[in-house]
């Protein structure tokens, strides 16, 4: 491979890997962490008819893979409801959106059960109404306490969106497909497919970990 | 006007149950202002689910509580209720991830809605009275205990409650930060607060109560001015429960001098 050749393919990878990948990740967290928030107070409410359809929608995603959801978003739904044609890039998207909302559910849940009922009590103690306790008292500590996991669950999912390539989105790995095809070098090309990669999770580790550090420390109660 | 027969908190033949367990039975009571109310007795009794009920915390199926003539029962606005009556924990429970100075006022700012100057101005004095203004700016997790429930009393008491309550306010101390504490408590009676406190320190309270209140089992079973309570109490459980208390506290003397 020349280095010329070499230039044009990390470009040609590097710009799948931006227009979809990260954008697709991207997304899918942003949206992803609302849903997730709300998924998780229905599982923690105390009215059956909310806790339980949502405990089942967790529960059915969370056991199921993402490349039988994206098939699901992208061929069966769309199918169901009579055939309309899916955009494969919102497909992917919804797909990984519903799944990430799944995990980001559990965590949220969790870090909201961590905080111990008493500093709730104590706040509406002082005459704070309840909406002002979630806001100011357990939501922050609760996302500090879930934000590293909710960080390391968004680089798996930024890893999955690969598998968005087996529905047909032009990604990053389908198009080293592409490229391997014409050009005949699997060996170069995968190389720098898992190169770019290692990268890039490498520095959002490295984030991840001082994140990490710099809230425990604050609450190391 | 004679101030000393101002009630400032009645319980009424108030009832709490727990599914079926009943928590609270028959309580009667009544603390009028100035009043410094200890209520003891045995772990599991009622007495912190009793300070609960004061303010609404927990919702009783039976009696009512008058809060300075409020009922808590038909209370259309617990929230302003609650910011007159200033609560104390166990743990402390200040907020870890705000500094102290926010701690204080951040329901100065959300209930009373003052500004930040304001706010900030009014924990000052509290804070200084306290003698913990150098941790204003520190988070809870840096101070001692002692330090940090000097802190959750000024939470409370910058809000100018008409009555603090504390739930076991020692019990999670260091020993030499409890009497640090208790000194502050005692501060709050000389300057008339009315107070309602859980507590086992017998000795604190044989000082600095007017009067007693004896529970067990979600009944109060024994009650009396602090002097007919430690002297001429006729009920045995009190009777009981004092000689225990006091045989730990010698035991406890005794152990340092083996």
């Amino acid at each position: 491979m020349t280095l010329s050749q070499f230039l044009s393919n990390l470009y040609a990878l590097s710009l799948a890997l931006f227009k979809y990948n990260v954008t697709l990740t991207f997304l899918a967290v942003l949206f992803a962490f609302p849903i997730a928030s709300l998924l998780a107070l229905g599982r923690l409410s105390r009215y059956r008819a909310v806790r339980y359809p949502i405990t089942a929608y967790i529960n059915i995603v969370r056991s199921s893979p993402l490349l039988m959801v994206m098939f699901w978003t992208y061929y069966t739904f769309p199918m169901l409801l009579g055939g309309a044609s899916v955009n494969v890039f919102y497909a992917a998207l919804i797909a990984l959106t519903a799944f990430e909302a799944a995990y980001f559910a559990e965590f949220i849940r969790a870090g909201l059960q961590s905080i111990h009922k008493d500093q709730r009590t104590a706040a509406l103690a002082t005459g704070l109404k309840s909406w002002h306790v979630s806001l100011y008292i357990i939501w922050p500590q609760a996302v500090r306490r879930m934000l590293p996991s909710l960080l390391t669950q968004s680089i798996i999912a930024f890893q999955d969106s690969t598998l968005a390539s087996v529905i047909g989105l032009r990604e990053v790995v389908r198009m080293t497909g592409i490229i391997n095809a014409l050009q005949v070098r699997p060996i170069w090309l995968y190389s720098m497919l898992a190169g770019i990669y290692l990268c890039l999770c490498f520095v959002i580790s490295r984030f991840v970990r001082r994140v990490e550090r710099s809230t425990v420390d604050l609450l190391s109660v | 006007m004679n101030t000393r027969v101002d009630p400032i908190i009645e319980f009424k033949n108030l009832g709490l149950w727990y599914g079926n367990f009943q928590a609270l039975a028959d309580i009667n009571e009544t603390v009028n202002r100035k009043d410094c109310v200890v209520i003891c007795g045995p772990s599991g009794s009622g007495k912190s689910s009793l300070l609960r009920c004061v303010n609404g915390l927990e919702k009783f199926q039976q009696g009512d509580v008058m809060v300075h003539g409020v009922s808590v029962k038909d209370c259309p606005d617990l929230a302003k209720l609650r910011s007159h009556v200033g609560m104390v924990f166990q743990r402390f429970e200040l907020y870890p991830h705000m500094t102290c100075l926010s701690n204080v006022t951040l329901a100065l700012r959300k209930v009373l809605k003052l500004s930040k100057a304001e706010a900030e101005e009014r924990a000052r004095q509290v804070l200084e009275k306290f003698g913990v203004m150098e941790q204003a700016h520190k988070y809870p997790a840096q101070l001692s205990g002692g330090q940090q429930q000097r802190i959750a009393i000024c939470r409370s008491l910058v809000l100018e409650p008409d009555v603090m309550m504390f739930d076991e306010p020692t019990s999670a101390l260091d020993p030499e930060m409890i009497d640090d504490v208790l000194q502050v408590l005692l501060q709050l009676v000389k300057e008339g607060m009315t107070m309602l406190i859980v507590t086992h320190e017998m000795l604190f309270a044989r000082d600095v109560a007017n009067k007693i209140v004896f529970m067990e089992n979600g009944r109060i079973i024994d009650r009396g001015t602090t002097e007919e309570f430690f002297s001429s109490s006729r009920n045995p459980r009190t009777q009981a429960f004092l000689d225990r208390v006091f045989r730990e506290k010698r035991a406890e003397e005794k152990k340092w001098f083996r």
